[in-house]
């Protein structure tokens, strides 16, 4: 039923005060302006109703943004004793429509915080990733699940198909050092192990790809390991003709250490690998380089 | 010495697939393709200096949307702060003369929108929202005059912001809305801006922040999520304000960030393996300067400490 069609003769509506000559003002649609007018008297004695509910469905519909609404929409939702499994569904038919929306996503979470019912939460984000494998939002909002209900034992198969259509898909990476370092449960120094190896994997695949790179430092960090793991993969694909800044940036790194450790050796080394990424391989970023190599050159 | 201008072809800067396409890489090339026609034609015709900021056509622009705004804006509706701030930030930065009038409109627009319990809400009768406060104290700053400092209450406004804060640090939104690390540092901004920072309002919030690095380097929206772009300007940003940015791995955030500029486009993606845009040359490229900053700041600490070893070997040694 339209918000038209309720009985509005006792209220009188508040007309918007955005005082005189104001900046920016927009040239409302009438529907919106009447249906805001409803608001503002309703607000004032802190209604809920039907029509109230009624009502912040089309104030919605124009503008999703509209944070008090939705804020509204909520107390009124719980004060009417709603059903909450259809508002989970109403939901859905939103995000699809506005799937970036801040407010839909913490909507659908107060809803199902209230609910204390994740079960249709995994499939839900998983469909909307099935559009938008990178919306934000929806891996936001399934890490609040996962931690919440304590979800983590599926995660690391949901990645892995991710992985499989996109091994670019730098959420997906993301999401798999969540799964394995946000886990109440933590890894194992065997798993960690075998994680590096499953990286090295994916990055032989397409060794431009800069996801696993970070992936794979990122857990060595978190490990006995030291990034020198890396220096036969570095060095095989520069024998191999394969060129990625990613393979010279971690040899610079490997090589920094071992400066660091007295090595003039690999320290001229290190600033040759500079001058060739600053110069030849990764010139974008010529000036980060460089200032890698000052850094290395300033080491006693 | 930027891109059209380097001494080799374009082509030479289209991003490897190493043979091996996904949807990333796809839609990589697609936009690189679109960029490249478009760079070709001004290193063809060598017109690379005679592209100019269009000045009067952004102040045209700003000054139009002030005096108002087509229906379809209606989705902004809940962000009319942001819409001041925005446009008349344009013409602060361009140095357009803002008029006596423009200052009363933008006065008593915003003084509208502040909340007896305190803040700034998107419109006359929302709730205070933590962005909309931020834009809504930019936009008085911008005015600049006694009387826009004077319209804010600053003791509801330091309520609200410990309304505001949760146990672990960080900030929600608004009443009843999401936490993320936008909540930490459009309090800051604004609590900074308006003198109202206190151990009370900061605590915890540095480690918080902290806890948003990312393991590459980059930092993300709330622990654990992804690294990106604006979420990192804020984290820095709140950091650098709280004086605590030596919680944060800073060469692994500076190397992230440098990791974000597109080779061909010349701007920032907000993400490794996503596509360049405009907004990015904000949110990453407000990151150096703040890098710089604290850098800086960390060579000349060093500097000190080696000059007071020096010092204290000649003084031991002059005896």
């Amino acid at each position: 039923m339209s918000f038209e069609n309720y009985d509005w003769s006792d209220v009188v509506p508040i007309e918007q005060d955005d005082g005189p000559d104001p900046l920016a003002q927009i040239a409302y649609d009438p529907e919106y302006s009447k249906a805001m007018g409803y608001f503002r008297a309703l607000a004032q004695k802190n209604e809920h109703s039907e029509r109230a509910l009624t009502l912040t469905e089309k104030i919605i519909e124009h503008n999703p943004a509209h944070y008090t609404i939705w804020h509204y929409r909520q107390q009124i939702l719980f004060s009417l004793n709603k059903d909450l499994y259809e508002e989970l569904d109403f939901i859905r038919n939103q995000v699809e429509q506005n799937p970036k929306n801040y407010q839909l996503w913490h909507h659908r979470q107060v809803i199902v915080e209230k609910l204390k019912d994740c079960s249709l939460e995994s499939s839900f984000t998983e469909e909307v990733l099935n559009d938008d494998s990178k919306n934000y939002h929806a891996w936001t909002y399934r890490q609040w699940v996962i931690r919440t209900f304590n979800l983590w034992d599926n995660e690391l198969s949901f990645v892995e198909k991710l992985l499989e259509k996109d091994i670019r898909n730098n959420s997906a990476w993301n999401q798999r050092y969540f799964a394995i370092f946000y886990n109440p449960t933590k890894p194992s120094e065997e798993f960690l192990e075998q994680e590096v190896q499953y990286g090295i994997t994916k990055i032989k695949l397409a060794p431009n790809n800069i996801s696993p790179w970070n992936y794979v430092k990122g857990v060595i960090a978190k490990s006995k390991l030291k990034i020198d793991v890396l220096e036969e993969l570095c060095k095989t694909l520069y024998q191999q003709g394969i060129i990625s800044p990613h393979a010279l940036g971690c040899l610079v790194d490997i090589y920094e250490d071992r400066a660091k450790c007295g090595s003039i050796n690999e320290k001229e080394l290190g600033i040759q690998t500079c001058i060739l990424l600053a110069e030849q391989h990764d010139t974008i970023r010529q000036k980060y380089w460089n200032y890698r190599k000052h850094v290395l050159t300033s080491i006693a | 010495m930027g891109i059209i201008d380097r001494p080799f072809p374009l082509e030479q800067l289209f991003t490897k697939n190493d043979e091996y396409s996904t949807e990333s890489s796809t839609q990589q090339s697609k936009t690189e393709k679109l960029v490249y026609d478009l760079f070709k034609v001004v290193k063809e015709k060598n017109s690379l200096k005679t592209i100019r900021l269009n000045r009067i056509a952004h102040i045209k622009f700003a000054t139009d949307g002030l005096k108002g705004l087509h229906k379809h804006w209606v989705v902004l509706d809940a962000n009319k702060p942001w819409l001041c701030y925005w446009m008349l930030h344009v013409l602060d930065l361009l140095g357009h003369d803002i008029t006596q009038e423009l200052i009363s409109r933008g006065v008593s627009t915003i003084s509208k929108l502040q909340n007896a319990t305190g803040g700034f809400g998107g419109g006359p009768a929302q709730i205070s929202h933590a962005a909309v406060t931020y834009a809504a104290v930019n936009t008085i700053a911008i005015l600049g005059t006694k009387e826009a400092y004077d319209l804010i209450d600053r003791e509801s406004l330091y309520k609200w912001f410990m309304k505001l804060k949760q146990p672990d640090g960080s900030f929600i939104m608004h009443e009843g809305g999401e936490v993320d690390i936008r909540g930490a540092y459009c309090v800051l901004a604004s609590a900074a801006l308006t003198n109202l920072i206190t151990p009370e309002l900061i605590a915890g919030t540095a480690d918080w922040i902290r806890r948003c690095q990312a393991f590459d380097g980059g930092i993300g929206g709330e622990p654990g999520l992804e690294a990106h772009g604006g979420y990192a300007f804020c984290g820095l940003a709140a950091m650098e304000i709280l004086g605590k940015t030596d919680l944060l791995d800073v060469p692994s955030l500076f190397r992230w960030a440098s990791s974000l500029q597109m080779q061909l486009e010349g701007g920032f993606q907000g993400r490794p393996n996503k596509l360049v845009d405009g907004c990015y040359s904000f949110w990453v490229g407000a990151l150096f300067p703040i890098l710089e900053i604290i850098m800086t700041r960390q060579q000349l600490k060093k500097n000190d400490a080696k000059c007071k070893e020096l010092d204290e070997y000649i003084g031991q040694n002059m005896i």
